[in-house]
């Protein structure tokens, strides 16, 4: 199944679904602010979150709300874009999205959230001239060597178009 | 003269056949949609009187070979009416899927919306997933849509999904088995509880009417709290968004 927006493209394998969205942008569009979405300044950028099992109506960006639901043969992946300025800057230096993670590299102390038996993996990453973080949840920690072949799956069928 | 009186004679007279072809062709497919139930939420329906198809499900679940009853059920893919692009998945899933296909228009679909608009009065059974699926944005109002649009529930503007499923009109419901991908009922009803009987009479799960399965989401606030409070310490350091100190390394013009 393939899911393409805001320059972001995936194909999903069996079981797995996906969104990609943008917030309306407060900044520019000062109804959107006065109504509440958000305040004056703030700017928004795309977001994808895939995963295979069904995704919530209400999830934060980083996955809060979706991540609580997981079981343990589950996994959450986020894309979220940052700025422009981010662009060159230390924290966004690797070149790349990461298509070939080890379940070494993934730990409870990565969650934004410390869930029991979760864990999870974060890098920041420049592709295509965008700056973005890659977030990982695994439902359980203990099915690693399972699930993080799973998530590379979805990752090497994932492309950033430049920008 | 008389030969062009002829020529118009035999013309009009072509066109009172095309005319009267067509009009039977019409009437012949109004029937049709009269009798699968398409009718049952036209504005021009007199209050009150409803013929809504029975809900048809197959007896017992869908077996992986050898279940030629139950046809294909499809992936939903089309957009939120926050224009998001989503695929949700449908075959191949854990649980069953119940598809609501609704528009904005229809009389009886509003009962629908009216009812998912409080989603954890709704019974469901906490394994089966209720998607509405609306029409696209091109066939659609979006703003009618977004106006409706029940809180909690993923909703799903896709005419394909419509075309997938063959639906003849709205309101209509498709439910899913999600291992195998088999269509296990469909049909439509006149109010979401008589479908809610029914589904419950056809699979045996009277969670469908009876509780105690309301549907148990979280309401993610972590990420707004967490914001508001940073904001908060910002602008009691008098910190207002756009401030240089926010992009220490950035150069002046690019902030």
């Amino acid at each position: 199944m393939q899911l393409t927006a805001q320059g972001i493209s995936t194909t999903l394998p069996a079981g797995w679904e996906g969104r990609i969205s943008r917030r309306v942008d407060p900044t520019l569009d000062s109804a959107a602010a006065a109504a509440g979405f958000g305040t004056h300044g703030e700017r928004t950028y795309p977001v994808a979150h895939l995963a295979n099992f069904p995704l919530p109506e209400q999830r934060a960006d980083f996955g809060s709300g979706a991540v609580d639901l997981m079981g343990p043969d589950h996994l959450f992946v986020c894309l979220f874009e940052y700025g422009p300025e981010s662009v060159g800057t230390a924290l966004f230096a690797p070149q790349g999205l990461p298509r070939k993670l080890r379940a070494a590299q993934f730990s409870p102390r990565a969650l934004q959230h410390v869930i029991a038996g979760q864990s999870g993996f974060q890098r920041f990453f420049t592709e295509g001239n965008r700056a973005f973080c890659l977030f990982v949840v695994l439902g359980s920690h203990d099915n690693a060597p399972a699930l993080v072949p799973l998530g590379n799956q979805v990752l090497s069928a994932t492309t950033i178009e430049a920008r | 003269m008389a030969v062009l009186v002829t020529i118009l004679a035999v013309v009009v007279g072509l066109l009172s056949l095309l005319v009267v072809g067509l009009l039977r062709s019409h009437a012949a497919i109004l029937k049709q949609l009269h009798e699968l139930g398409a009718g049952v939420g036209d504005p021009a329906e007199r209050a009150g009187v409803r013929t809504p198809v029975e809900f048809k499900m197959q007896s017992g679940l869908p077996t992986l070979a050898g279940d030629t009853g139950f046809r294909d059920g499809a992936d939903v893919r089309g957009n939120s009416v926050d224009d998001d692009v989503l695929a949700l998945r449908v075959v191949g899933a854990s649980h069953p899927t119940l598809l609501a296909f609704l528009s904005s228009s229809c009389l009886t679909c509003a009962g629908f919306w009216e009812s998912f608009a409080e989603p954890d009065q709704l019974l469901l059974p906490e394994s089966t997933r209720l998607v509405v699926v609306t029409k696209d944005a091109s066939e659609e109002s979006p703003s009618a849509i977004a106006s409706l649009a029940p809180p909690g529930l993923p909703l799903v503007m896709s005419s394909a999904a419509w075309a997938d499923y063959e639906v003849p009109g709205s309101p209509y419901f498709v439910f899913v088995d999600g291992p195998t991908g088999r269509v296990r009922g469909e049909g439509t009803g006149a109010t979401w509880k008589q479908v809610a009987n029914l589904l419950a009479q056809a699979t045996g799960d009277l969670t469908f009417t009876a509780g105690p399965g309301a549907v148990r989401r979280s309401k993610p606030q972590s990420d707004a709290d967490r914001e508001r409070e940073i904001d908060q310490q910002l602008l009691a350091a008098g910190i207002l968004p756009g401030d240089p100190s926010l992009y220490p390394d950035a150069e002046p013009e690019q902030i």
